[in-house]
């Protein structure tokens, strides 16, 4: 089964162990606020405009009358007209073969630094088959996988690639009920059951808790307890991503949350016994 | 006023001498140098040296293994001195205005100023420390004395070997009467480093060292005496000194030297590595470099250490930790391909396993070779020129190349291939004759019996060092625009011939006019495949030239007993290189500098991230680089100070090096921080760049080259 992917990164460093390629899977079930790939979110393609290389020529909106609007379908027709390179389709369908001819590549670079295949999104579980065929054809390679997953969906998709998955990263936002929704616009009851149940089953879980001041910092001590013995990882927030929204032409929501420092998340971590690896940014 | 003989030494070293030979006149010249040359000493240096950097002279040695003369003052003493003229007359009777290429024609002249091809026969050397150290100048003598009873016909030659050592010597007790002087009027600090270094210059360079402090004394008078050049495989050279040494200074002496080293801008300095037994070399002054280097983070001496499939997890931590500083050193080579490499020369595996760097990145036996520094260098884009514009250049617009008829006679990619490779080999003749006649002319005119004293074979032979007494006497000539060549058959092939979309008149008429009126296809061209991202059909292509390219050069004799390598090295030239071509096929507009700057992708052109650019490098057979194939990669700094940045830096050169790549070459630099240094100079004076195997303050670097490293993809790290 075809799966809907708006890119393949090569050389990631901070999707699990090692040196890995991230596929990065269309479609979320979630609308978290801090959102760092928003054009992750939808689960059909969309069009970007990158407005630094815009010259204003017209040539797009000869072509399309829709081009600026709402009612984009991303058609792409504006993009062979454009002489500047402003604008780019985001989220193409491929096969299960192609991603995993992409992946392969760095087999060598895997072996040498533990690392692998990581699937992530948007909810990679979203196409869980997808994600089931990419996995088989990685172990039967001798390729190591990850999952990166909200938990926002039946279990039945965890069910999928369990055997496939050599190690779960679960994001937990919340255990607060309101906290989450305030957040994502979704309840998390089904993510909390999810991870129980993913916990009796499965020893290579790694949670990750983004960590974002005045949104849900409060939350850190209930998912730690929540979490028991599983190791918990922090994710603080951070505003690399926040350029992407303009590109989309959608707003960000967050412009007055100001990062927190490596010294405060190594305190925190110490303080809470969880994990953090500063990223440099 | 001073006379003649202190205000020109060499020349009248060398005038004066009666003998026919000119090694002895040579070593005359040294000889009389070492009389007369003001000798200084400062306690606070703690080592006496440093006498090449002498002011004032009109000629000296030069790191290149030449004689060399300072143009202003030298115009300054033909005016006042006749003598000047006739030394000028008798050293550089076919000498153009700048004798670093070798031309004696208009055409000649022009393939060199317009950035075709220039050829020359300089070298830095390496010379063996080691073995000067271990046996001192007695040794020498001693090994002398031996083979003057072998070769009874080359008295004059050990003679002028001599006659260096003399000098050599001479100058060491000038240096330690001198020290004794300065004791009477020194404070009690400074009489402590006087006696010290009294007391070595007592021992050494008679004698081996008795510990660390008078290794390094001996070794830096050596080292700074007629010119200064590459320290070559330093920890070798000196780790057992280090390792023995018990005074509780010795960190404090690498730092003393370390400073020395970077007031006078010495070249190459090699660590670690592996014997050709595969055990580790890298010993306490390995790790100790490596910590003055990121104490001090100067921009010289280039360090380049050396690694295998053997080496500890140390040698790579402590790597990673000192790029992380941000010197953009050390660069990292892999003994398995270089050492392969040299032994397909012919080179046996004890020799192979003793390479290091001349100057920048230019392989080098060390101790045992001479085997040129840039012996010339070509731009592989000159060949597409000559084949799509009937043998013209498009910067000089002269007849330089081949003319192999209308371009548009070919009717197969094939044929087109076939003729592109007539001009290469054109272009591989030419270079390599021009080298072949410079070789020969210093072989006959500049003689460096200091240098032959250092390096195996001359001695043994009775050859001097630059007519083929090195046991080792390969060449090296550097590439530049590879890859643009590459990406420019690979469009032509697609559009040309494959789907047949242009004729090959139209992108003819397209180039000469720069593209204007031409849209559709620069976009088409320009953005076609491109070496460096893990693509079949560009990296294929890549693959065919650089093959045909390296193995024709390895078959092509030097003057002095060897075969050509091809390597790629990249300094600032990259970018002036690139100005004088016209268009290029592959969407280089006519103005536009950037060149690929390394055996990598053109600078930008690579959007997959360093896996991809790595894979594609790996699908050419790096053994045939003899000559240093550096790769060239940037990442920003952020993230290489973090632990997980530094292990996948690690894990990358590891996975390279087992699939055969050669060298890799780390910048770590923000692209914000490399912007602003354009704006504000000023700010930014410490910001080193390292630029294939040289390092320098970016903000000194010209712009054409400052764009091209901020335009390099900065991979994610």
């Amino acid at each position: 089964m075809d799966g809907m992917v708006f890119n393949v990164q090569r050389f990631s460093l901070q999707d699990g162990k090692g040196i890995r390629t991230t596929v990065f899977l269309k479609g979320c079930s979630l609308r978290c606020v801090w959102c760092h790939n928003p054009e992750s979110q939808k689960s059909t393609p969309e069009l970007a405009v990158y407005s630094r290389k815009c010259t204003r020529c017209g040539a797009c909106e000869k072509v399309c009358s829709r081009t600026f609007s709402q009612e984009c379908t991303a058609c792409g027709k504006c993009l062979s007209v454009c002489k500047n390179d402003a604008r780019e389709i985001l989220g193409k369908i491929h096969s299960p073969a192609e991603i995993f001819d992409m992946v392969k590549r760095d087999k060598e670079y895997y072996i040498t630094s533990g690392g692998g295949v990581t699937l992530s999104g948007g909810e990679p579980l979203l196409q869980a088959d997808f994600c089931r065929e990419i996995l088989m054809l990685c172990h039967e390679n001798g390729i190591n996988t990850v999952i990166e997953t909200a938990g926002n969906v039946p279990f039945s998709a965890f069910e999928k690639v369990l055997p496939y998955t050599d190690t779960f990263l679960f994001d937990l936002k919340a255990i607060d009920e309101k906290v989450h929704i305030f957040c994502t616009g979704s309840s998390n009851t089904r993510i909390l059951q999810n991870a129980s149940l993913l916990k009796e089953k499965t020893k290579n879980l790694l949670f990750r808790m983004p960590y974002i001041p005045h949104y849900n910092d409060g939350e850190l001590p209930k998912i730690k307890a929540f979490v028991e013995d599983f190791p918990l990882e922090l994710l603080p927030y951070h505003t690399i991503g926040i350029g992407k929204y303009a590109t989309l032409g959608k707003a960000y929501r967050l412009s007055d949350v100001t990062p927190p420092s490596v010294d405060e998340m190594t305190d925190l971590a110490r303080k809470y016994g969880v994990l953090y690896q500063p990223s440099g940014y | 006023m001073k006379n003649i003989r202190e205000t020109e030494p060499f020349a009248y070293g060398f005038l004066h001498c009666k003998s026919k030979s000119v090694e002895k006149r040579m070593a005359c010249s040294i000889l009389n140098y070492a009389q007369v040359v003001p000798v200084t000493v400062r306690a606070e240096d703690w080592f006496a040296g440093n006498t090449c950097n002498a002011e004032n002279y009109d000629i000296r040695f030069r790191s290149n293994g030449a004689m060399d003369y300072r143009m202003e003052l030298f115009a300054k003493s033909i005016r006042k001195n006749p003598l000047a003229l006739v030394y000028q007359v008798r050293m550089f009777p076919h000498i153009g205005e700048n004798y670093v290429f070798w031309t004696r024609n208009h055409k000649e002249h022009a393939l060199a100023v317009h950035k075709n091809l220039w050829g020359t026969g300089l070298g830095h050397g390496n010379p063996d420390y080691k073995m000067l150290l271990d046996v001192g100048t007695k040794g020498i003598r001693e090994k002398i004395a031996k083979y003057r009873t072998v070769h009874s016909d080359k008295g004059e030659f050990y003679d002028s070997l001599e006659c260096t050592l003399d000098a050599f010597e001479l100058l060491a007790k000038r240096y330690r009467d001198e020290a004794k002087k300065q004791m009477q009027t020194a404070s009690e600090e400074e009489k402590i480093a006087l006696r010290r270094m009294a007391d070595a210059l007592e021992n050494v360079p008679r004698n081996k060292p008795r510990n660390f402090f008078e290794a390094v004394q001996f070794f830096w008078l050596a080292f700074s005496f007629l010119e200064i050049d590459s320290p070559g495989l330093f920890d070798y050279a000196l780790g057992k000194y280090y390792d023995e040494d018990d005074s509780g200074i010795r960190y404090a002496c690498l730092q003393k030297l370390w400073e020395l080293f970077y007031k006078t801008r010495s070249w190459n300095l090699c660590i670690g590595g592996s014997d050709e037994k595969g055990n580790d070399l890298c010993c306490d002054l390995t790790y100790d470099i490596l910590k003055v280097a990121r104490e001090y983070r100067y921009n010289t001496p280039n360090i380049t250490m050396r690694f295998h499939k053997n080496s500890p997890e140390r040698a790579w931590k402590e790597a990673a930790a000192t790029l992380a500083t941000g010197i953009g050193m050390p660069a990292v080579y892999n003994d398995e391909c270089v050492c392969t490499a040299l032994e397909n020369l012919g080179i046996p595996p004890q020799d192979s396993h003793l390479y290091c760097m001349n100057g920048c990145n230019q392989i080098d036996i060390f101790g045992k070779s001479h085997m040129g520094l840039e012996d010339g260098e070509f731009c592989v884009a000159k060949a597409l020129e000559y084949l799509l514009f009937r043998g013209r250049c498009q910067h000089s617009h002269q007849k330089l190349g081949l003319d192999l008829g209308n371009p548009e006679k070919f009717t197969t990619f094939d044929e087109f291939l076939q003729a592109f490779f007539r001009e290469t080999d054109y272009m591989a003749d030419t270079v390599t004759r021009l080298s072949n006649e410079a070789q020969a002319w210093h072989a006959r005119f500049s003689p460096n019996p200091w240098r032959s004293n250092l390096i195996e074979g001359c001695i043994e032979k009775g050859v001097d060092y630059k007519c083929g007494g090195p046991l080792y006497g390969h060449g090296q000539i550097l590439t530049e625009g590879l890859t643009d060549t590459a990406d420019s058959l690979t469009a032509i092939k697609h559009f040309v011939f494959d789907t047949r979309k242009y004729t090959l008149k139209t992108l003819v008429t397209a180039l000469k006019k720069n593209f204007v009126g031409y849209s559709e296809l620069y976009r088409d061209f320009s953005t076609y495949h491109k070496f460096g991202n893990d693509l079949e059909d560009a990296d294929e292509m890549y693959a065919t030239i650089y093959h045909h390219i390296y193995r024709y050069f390895l078959k092509i004799d030097t003057f002095r007993g060897g075969k050509f390598g091809v390597g790629c090295s990249t300094f600032e030239r990259a970018a002036n290189y690139g100005r004088h071509l016209g268009a290029l096929p592959n969407g280089k507009r006519k103005e536009d500098s950037l060149l690929a700057d390394s055996i990598g992708a053109v600078p930008g052109c690579d959007t997959f991230g360093p896996t991809a650019l790595l894979n594609s490098v790996l699908k050419v057979d790096q053994t045939l680089a003899t000559s240093g194939n550096v790769m060239q990669m940037k990442f920003p700094k952020a993230p290489f100070q973090t632990p997980v940045g530094q292990e996948a830096f690690i894990a990358l050169a590891k996975t390279y090096f087992r699939q055969g790549g050669q060298t890799l070459q780390i910048n770590v630099v923000s692209k914000e921080e490399l912007l602003d240094a354009k704006i504000h100079p000023e700010r930014h004076q410490n910001l080193i760049v390292r630029v294939g195997g040289f390092s320098q303050y970016f903000v000194r670097l010209e712009e054409g080259l400052q764009d091209n490293i901020i335009q390099r993809t900065e991979n994610e790290l």
